[in-house]
C-alpha cells in the first residue's frame, strides 16, 4: 500500500473518530448552525417526536447581537400513554406552579417549538429556577403545551424527565460566530433533573471540588441530593463558553449532607475544578442569597452568617465580564453589559454601566432613572447588596435588576423590591427607546466615578420582540431623515430645485434606456442560477444514476467553496458501556482555540503559521518550476 | 433578451433529444454513505484551519490546481489558438 494511501486511511480513521455521532442514531440534539439559521434535530431514537425531528428558525436579520441561551428542550412523557413529547421551554422567570403567569416568552407559531429563540435578548434573561422553595421537585410540575401556550394540566400528569441546554452566540448580525455547547446532550439516566451540560461535565454527578487556591479538594456525590435546591443552585451558575462557573457557596471543607440537612457550612466558594480556573483570583467571591438563606434555613440548620466583614473584597453573585475585558478568559457573557456594582471592583472583570439618565419604558410606566443616584443603594443583578464589607439585608432595600444588551434595545426591571420580588415573577418585557447604548456606556473604575469607554460600537437592535413595550415613534432618526428626503411634496419648491428637478429627469432618462439597451442583450441576474439549478434537476430526474457523478461534483465544489474555517474543534461524544448503558466518559469538546488564549502559545502558533506559509509557498514556486520545465521540455 | 432566447432554444432542444429518458436514480442508501463521508471530512476540516492559515489555503488551492493541470491548460489554450488562422500557429 502506497504511503498516501495510508496516510489517507488514517485521516479518515481519525474524522470518523471525530465525526463518531454521523454513523450512529443516538439520542442526541443536534444544532446544525449556518449563517442564516439553525436547525435543531431532534432525538428520535425510540420515541414517538411528533414528526418534529428538525426544526429550524430563522435568524433574524438585523440583529446585531445573538445571545441564545439556554435552550431548554423538556421532553414530556404521559406515563398513560407512553408517548414523548419534546418542548423547548424557558424556565426561571416564573415560579408559578401552574405556569399561567408566565407572560415573557409566547410561543406565537403553530407547532414552531423554537420560535421563543428569536427573541435571544428575552432568553438570556432568563435562567433555570426549577426545584425552588415553593417547587419541592422538578417532577411535580404539571402543564401542558396547549395552543402554544403553556398551561397548568390538571387532569393529566407529564413529567419532565429530561432536560437540557445548549448555547448559541452570535456575534453579529446573520455571521455565525461560536457554536458553544456542541456537545450533544445525551440521556443516559439520572440526568433528569439537571442540565445536560451539568450532566456531561460532572460525569455521575461527582463533584471535586477545589477551593480557590487549589489546595483543597472535596469530593460529594451529587445524586445524594435531594433537596431541590441545590439544583437550583448548580444549574444557576454558568458562562457561555463551556467553563461552567458552579459556585457552591457556603460548603466547606467539612461538608456533610445527611439527612436532608447540610452541616458544617461555611461562607466560601469553590470552583468545581477544571471548568471555572478563569475564576481563579486573588479576591474572595461570596455572595449572598436570601433565597438559600429560606432554602436551608427550612431545613432546620443554622447555617448562614449574613456578618462577612472580615472579608474585605467585594462579592458578586452571577458571572459579569464583558467582551473588553483584556483578560482573555473573560468573554461574553450571556449577561453582557449585566450591571455590577461594586466598591473595591479588581480586574480582571469590568462590568458595563449604562451611566448617567436612562429613559426605561417599563410597562405602561415611563420614568427617568439616574443610575448613577441609585448606586448607593441599588445593586444590580442576582441578590448581592453589599455596603463595607456587610451583607445589607436585601429585603430591606428596593431591589432592582437590570439586564440589557450592549447596543441592544432591551433594558429590563424587575418589578419591586427583592423581598417580594425575589422569586422572579415580575419580569416583563420593557424596550428602550433605541439610543445607542455605548455612547453612554461606561466601565466603571474602582472608585466608581471614573470610567472608560467602551470599545463597543454595535449598532442597536430597532426590532421590538413580542413582549416589549414601545412607546412613542417607532422609527429611528436615521429613518425619519430618510423618509423626510424622500417627500414627493412640491410646493416649496424654489426655481434652483425646479432646474435640478429637470436634470434629473433627464439623467434618469438616459439610465433607463441604457438599461433597456442592455438588457436586449445581457440577460437577468438570476438568469444563469435559475436555468442551471433548473437544468440540472432536470438532468437528475432524467438521467437518473448516469448523472449522479456530475451531481456529487458539483455537490464537492459547493462544498469546499462554503467551508467554514471558525472554530477549531472536536469532540468526543459519551462513551457509554453498552450493557448496563452507564456512562465511561463524559462527551466533551477541545477547541484548539482555547490554547491560544495563551499568550505564549499564540505567539509560537504565529510563528508556526509564518513558517507554514514559507514552506507552502516555496514548495508551490519550486512545483511551478518543476512543471514548466516539463511542459516546456515537451 | 436575445441571448436569454437563443439559451431558452438550446435548452428546449436538449430536452426534446433526452426527454424520452427516464433512468432510475441512484440508489439513496449509497449516495446515503458518500454523505455521510463527505460529511465526515468536511464537518471536520475547520481543523486544518488551526494548521494552516485558511487564507493561505484558499491562494494556495486553486493555485495547485492549475500548476498540476498546466499541461492540458496549455494544449486545451493551444488548441483553441491554432483554430484562428490569422495567428498561424502550428
Amino acid at each position: 500500500m502506497k504511503l498516501q494511501t495510508k496516510i489517507l486511511l488514517i485521516f479518515i480513521l481519525f474524522l470518523a473518530f471525530l465525526n463518531k455521532e454521523s454513523f450512529g442514531a443516538m439520542d442526541t440534539f443536534t444544532f446544525n448552525v449556518s449563517s442564516t439559521s439553525v436547525t435543531v434535530d431532534m432525538p428520535y431514537s425510540g420515541v414517538n417526536i411528533e414528526n418534529i425531528e428538525s426544526k429550524s428558525f430563522t435568524i433574524g436579520s438585523g440583529i446585531t447581537k445573538h445571545y441564545l441561551i439556554p435552550y431548554h428542550f423538556l421532553i414530556i412523557s404521559s406515563s398513560a400513554t407512553n408517548v414523548y413529547l419534546y418542548y423547548p421551554i424557558i424556565t426561571g422567570s416564573y415560579l408559578n406552579t401552574d405556569f399561567t403567569n408566565r407572560v415573557a416568552f409566547t410561543f406565537n407559531t403553530g407547532n414552531s417549538y423554537l420560535n421563543w429563540l428569536y427573541m435571544p435578548e428575552n432568553a438570556a434573561n432568563h435562567y433555570i429556577t426549577y426545584g425552588a422553595t415553593n417547587l419541592p421537585g422538578f417532577v411535580e410540575y404539571k402543564y401542558n403545551f396547549n395552543n402554544n401556550t403553556w398551561e397548568a394540566t390538571n387532569s393529566t400528569t407529564y413529567t419532565i424527565n429530561k432536560s437540557a441546554f445548549k448555547y448559541l452566540k452570535y456575534a453579529t448580525a446573520n455571521v455565525y460566530n461560536t457554536y458553544i455547547g456542541s456537545d450533544s446532550i445525551s440521556f443516559t439516566g439520572k440526568g433528569a433533573y439537571f442540565p445536560s451540560p451539568l450532566v456531561d461535565k460532572i460525569d455521575l454527578f461527582e463533584l471535586n471540588l477545589t477551593d480557590k487556591d487549589n489546595n483543597q479538594q472535596h469530593k460529594f456525590n451529587l445524586a445524594t441530593f435531594s433537596d431541590s435546591a441545590c439544583y437550583d443552585e448548580l444549574m444557576g451558575y454558568y458562562n457561555n463558553d463551556n467553563r461552567y462557573a458552579i459556585y457552591l457557596t457556603d460548603y466547606t471543607a467539612d461538608m456533610v449532607y445527611t439527612d436532608n440537612t447540610y452541616t458544617n457550612l461555611s461562607y466560601g466558594s469553590y470552583n468545581i475544578s477544571g471548568y471555572i480556573d478563569f475564576l481563579t483570583t486573588d479576591n474572595s467571591f461570596f455572595y449572598y442569597s436570601e433565597y438559600y438563606n429560606k432554602v436551608l434555613s427550612n431545613s432546620g440548620t443554622k447555617i448562614f452568617n449574613k456578618d462577612i466583614s472580615n472579608y474585605t473584597k467585594r462579592f458578586y453573585f452571577n458571572i459579569v465580564y464583558s467582551e473588553d475585558s483584556n483578560d482573555t478568559n473573560v468573554e461574553i457573557s450571556e449577561y453582557n453589559g449585566n450591571l455590577l456594582l461594586s466598591d473595591d471592583y479588581t480586574e480582571p472583570y469590568k462590568c458595563y454601566f449604562i451611566g448617567s439618565s436612562q429613559t426605561i419604558y417599563y410597562a405602561n410606566e415611563k420614568s427617568n432613572h439616574n443610575i448613577k443616584d441609585l448606586s448607593d443603594s441599588i445593586y444590580y443583578l442576582g441578590y448581592i447588596d453589599g455596603e463595607n464589607g456587610k451583607v445589607r439585608d436585601i429585603s430591606e432595600v428596593p431591589f432592582y435588576v437590570y439586564n440589557f444588551t450592549l447596543g441592544g434595545n432591551y433594558f429590563k426591571r424587575s418589578t419591586g423590591s427583592l423581598g417580594e420580588s425575589h422569586n422572579t415573577g415580575g419580569w416583563s418585557g420593557g424596550g428602550r427607546s433605541g439610543e445607542d447604548v455605548p455612547d453612554n456606556s461606561y466601565i466603571i473604575g474602582d472608585d466608581k466615578t471614573t470610567s472608560t469607554y467602551p470599545k463597543d460600537t454595535v449598532t442597536p437592535d430597532t426590532t421590538p420582540d413580542n413582549d416589549s413595550i414601545y412607546i412613542g415613534d417607532d422609527r429611528t432618526p436615521q429613518q425619519e431623515i430618510n423618509e423626510d428626503n424622500t417627500s414627493s411634496d412640491t410646493s416649496n419648491w424654489g426655481i434652483l430645485d425646479f432646474i435640478k428637478g429637470i436634470f434629473d429627469n433627464i439623467s434618469s432618462f438616459v439610465a433607463n434606456l441604457l438599461d433597456g439597451f442592455t438588457g436586449l442583450f445581457v440577460p437577468d441576474d438570476d438568469f444563469f442560477s435559475n436555468t442551471f439549478s433548473g437544468l440540472d434537476e432536470w438532468f437528475t430526474g432524467r438521467l437518473g444514476f448516469i448523472f449522479y457523478p456530475f451531481d456529487l461534483t458539483v455537490n464537492i465544489f459547493n462544498r469546499i467553496v462554503n467551508i467554514d474555517f471558525g472554530e477549531p474543534r472536536f469532540e468526543i461524544p459519551d462513551i457509554i458501556e453498552p450493557t448496563t448503558g452507564k456512562k465511561l466518559i463524559a462527551s466533551r469538546e477541545f477547541n484548539f482555540n482555547d490554547i491560544l488564549q495563551n499568550e505564549t502559545f499564540a505567539n509560537l502558533h504565529e510563528i508556526y503559521l509564518i513558517i507554514v506559509d514559507g514552506i507552502i509557498v516555496f514548495a508551490l514556486i519550486n512545483l511551478l518550476k518543476n512543471k514548466f520545465g516539463e511542459v516546456m521540455s515537451k | 433578451m436575445i441571448i436569454e432566447s437563443i439559451l431558452n432554444l438550446f435548452l428546449g432542444f436538449i430536452k426534446f433529444v433526452f426527454g424520452w429518458l427516464n433512468l432510475p436514480q441512484f440508489p439513496e442508501s449509497l449516495t446515503n454513505v458518500v454523505d455521510t463521508f463527505l460529511d465526515l471530512i468536511f464537518n471536520n476540516v475547520s481543523l486544518l484551519g488551526f494548521f494552516i492559515r485558511p487564507d493561505t489555503i484558499k491562494i494556495v488551492l486553486p493555485v495547485l490546481i492549475i500548476i498540476i493541470n498546466f499541461e492540458k491548460l496549455y494544449k486545451f489554450v493551444m488548441w483553441i489558438l491554432r483554430k484562428i488562422p490569422i495567428l498561424g500557429i502550428e
